[in-house]
């Protein structure tokens, strides 16, 4: 058989790259360097495949702080790529920092900042799913990450006049909320996502965001939800003090107000819309001014955008010759009115040997079309799929059961059925030619 | 030298951490990655055993690399090589007739600890002009292969699985005593399907469906010394051994598969919640609260 030619030989070892174990890839990269020995003709070559290994096991990627985020991560993956980013050039998404990025899958270096940020309408339904997963990926994932992206083109770069005023305002309040939310989250799956409740109830509906007036007036809402919680979270303790003296909420001042008319609107079904306007004039004028202008923009956009929630679970303990990796990833369509996600784990145990657990599961919901009671459209959303996860979770547990229980069993059995192990004199006795049997004497 | 071990080294490691689902295909691209490596690599990497007919004897058997000449493999039950007859070697006379009595006590230890499926043992000189009456030294493999097959009044829910053993072994025997040098390797593949019905627990119409493998091997060794006194003493000897042997894997498969995995697992996710209840957490929580009753 003639030797492979450099090239088939990269070409098939690559195929390695994608069965790559949790924790591991370095270990097999550097396996497939020793075996090929060319890191001039392997190294461009794998590329391809190790870009689809880190997009598919959701790398996570470390980001330095940044104006409007502290010290954060993402979630690398096929959702994160930034639409409309080029082939061969590719950027990625980190939303939580308001800021794309380039990204090096060999070296997992992240490079080339630059500005990213989606329409009002999307990052507000897109921040309050990434804080209900961020509460739920806490609470469960000793180890986890999560991250949620949304396919709309994002906002083009500023124009040179009136810079987006609102934007960094409502970049703040989906950080700052965050830690508090997550932290003050209970062990029980749903309380967790019920904390969400009080800051993300405003649902856009939905309505396609072709019909102008509607869209605008959503997006106010989401504004003024957005600064509301912003507000609140720092005028909280001073405000302790008055609500401690009887004030209710209908003494307070401009947001207050707008909390009101907010908390109509959740419950206006999309005909009734005209009605938010009245309620809401009052809104502070600078909330208003900002959407206008992003309205007049010529922006690509795609009429439905999905939205792509990511959990990665890593645990690598080489020391003990295990490492393990739970993936999330759910989509979002409210178009088809669904929710869809796949949860696959991973596992490895290679002490003397090699042991691989590996699961797929897709499940999909119906997607909640209206805020239930006090809980936002997000905020359900991820209570569903946590609840999903854990009734998976407990399912394995059972599996485990079974296949311990019925199909070992059904392979091997512990002992033969009298309980007592072969009495191998006898069997040879038995089964043996007569020669063999005498002479044992 | 030290650059080719260290290709080895890489072979063998790679084989350790690809999925064993896959290690045919893998074995084979890396059998083309380094074809200097292949005979050794295919000699060093167990692989799910192959499941043969000999017709003529109306019997399964199993074939591996220590059976196997080119692409025809030796039957335990004829002594030929199948399907295409080759000239490939057979033991001594006197060690087949061994190696018949162990395919006869091995295929009793097989019904009782599988209750189906199908086991082979091959043996073979270590002497290169082995003679009556002299002590022997002799190598073997006694190898064992179950697989469920689908029900059919459950085809979509019943486990899959299958077990595949080889215990290898060499002999020498000393005096009035034998020595055996025994490496086990077990292969397990075990399969299911999920269905994550989350009826009445709070996520209704929800639908799900998917499945678990888990599939690998282990090995482990052991030696031992046991009193001979005729040649028909290795039966029981290496029967003796063996079943020990596996006793003991099957409690570390046993273990590993749905003990360890599973800690992993809720290692990963915590299934009820992480606590959190630092004082900071609860003044949090409070603020928290204060926020949401106020809307």
């Amino acid at each position: 058989m003639a030797e492979l030619s450099i090239e088939e030989k990269v070409k098939l070892a690559s195929k390695f790259i994608e069965q790559t174990p949790p924790g591991e890839i370095n270990d097999v990269i550097n396996d497939i360097r020793t075996i090929i020995a060319n890191d001039e003709a392997l190294m461009p070559q794998v590329i391809p495949a190790l870009r689809d290994y880190n997009l598919t096991q959701l790398q996570v990627v470390e980001h330095q702080a940044s104006d409007t985020a502290p010290v954060h991560s993402s979630v690398l993956s096929h959702a994160a790529i930034l639409p409309g980013s080029e082939e061969g050039n590719e950027r990625y998404a980190d939303a939580e920092g308001k800021r794309s990025f380039a990204f090096d899958h060999v070296t997992l270096a992240v490079s080339d900042y630059q500005p990213y940020e989606l329409p009002e309408e999307e990052e507000t339904f897109r921040a309050e799913l990434a804080k209900s997963l961020s509460a739920y990926a806490k609470n469960h994932f000793p180890s986890g990450f999560s991250s949620v992206s949304s396919s709309q083109f994002p906002l083009l770069p500023p124009a040179p006049e009136p810079p987006v005023v609102p934007a960094p305002v409502a970049d703040e309040s989906t950080e700052t909320p965050n830690p508090t939310e997550a932290e003050s989250s209970e062990p029980i799956v749903t309380d967790v996502v019920e904390e969400q409740v009080g800051t993300g109830e405003v649902e856009p509906v939905p309505t396609p965001a072709v019909e102008g007036v509607s869209t605008k007036l959503e997006e106010v809402d989401q504004e003024g939800g957005l600064e509301k919680v912003d507000e609140l979270v720092e005028e909280a303790k001073e405000e302790e003090e008055r609500e401690e003296a009887g004030e209710k909420a209908d003494g307070n001042d401009t947001p207050k107000v707008e909390e009101d008319t907010l908390e109509d609107g959740k419950e206006v079904p999309v005909s009734e819309v005209s009605k938010v306007d009245e309620t809401i004039v009052e809104a502070p004028e600078e909330t208003v001014a900002a959407p206008v202008q992003v309205e007049e923009r010529k922006q690509e956009r795609v009429e439905n955008p999905i939205y792509t929630l990511e959990i990665v679970g890593n645990r690598y303990n080489p020391n003990n010759f295990w490492t393990g990796r739970w993936r999330t990833q759910w989509i979002v369509d409210k178009a088809a009115e669904s929710v869809s996600g796949s949860i696959n784990v991973d596992v490895h145990y290679y002490e003397q040997g090699n042991v691989q657990l590996a699961t797929q599961h897709k499940a999909s919901f119906p997607l909640p079309t209206e805020p239930n009671g006090s809980q936002s459209v997000a905020s359900q959303i991820v209570t569903t799929i946590s609840k999903i996860e854990t009734n998976y979770h407990l399912e394995l547990n059972d599996v485990y059961g079974e296949l311990g229980d019925k199909a070992f069993r059904a392979l091997r059995r512990a002992l033969p059925v009298t309980r007592q192990k072969m009495d191998w004199e006898k069997v040879s006795g038995y089964s043996l030619g007569s020669d063999l049997t005498k002479a044992r004497g | 030298m030290a650059e080719s071990d260290q290709t080895f080294e890489s072979l063998l490691d790679l084989v350790r951490r690809l999925p064993p689902t896959r290690i045919e295909s893998n074995v084979n691209a890396l059998c083309d990655l380094a074809p200097e490596y292949a005979d050794d690599l295919l000699g060093n990497v167990d692989q799910p055993l192959k499941l043969l007919r000999d017709e003529e004897q109306g019997k399964d058997f199993l074939g591996c690399d220590y059976n196997r000449d080119g692409d025809s493999f030796r039957s335990p039950w004829s002594n030929t090589y199948l399907p295409e007859s080759t000239s490939g070697p057979t033991p001594s006379p006197r060690l087949r007739q061994l190696e018949t009595s162990l395919n006869g006590a091995f295929d009793t230890y097989r019904e009782m600890y599988f209750e189906g499926g199908v086991s082979s043992v091959y043996l073979w000189d270590l002497e290169d002009e082995p003679e009556a009456g002299k002590e022997m030294s002799f190598a073997g493999v006694v190898l064992l292969k179950k697989t469920l097959s689908p029900s059919s009044s459950d085809p979509e829910t019943a486990p899959l699985g299958s077990w595949d053993s080889l215990h290898v072994f060499e002999c020498h025997e000393r005096g009035r005593s034998a020595k055996y040098k025994l490496t086990s390797t077990v292969m397990l593949v075990l399969e299911t399907k999920t269905l994550a019905k989350a009826d009445g627990k709070g996520a209704e119409g929800a639908e799900g469906k998917g499945n678990v493998t888990l599939s690998g091997s282990m090995t482990r060794q052991a030696e031992v010394d046991y009193p001979l006194t005729t040649a028909a003493g290795h039966i029981p000897n290496i029967g003796r051994l063996v079943e020990d042997m596996e006793i003991k894997m099957r409690n570390l498969l046993s273990a590993v598969y749905f003990g360890k995995t599973k800690d992993v697992i809720n290692d990963l996710r915590s299934q009820s919640g992480l606590e959190t209840k630092s004082k900071e957490d609860l003044l949090r929580a409070e603020l928290a609260g204060k926020l949401g009753g106020r809307k």
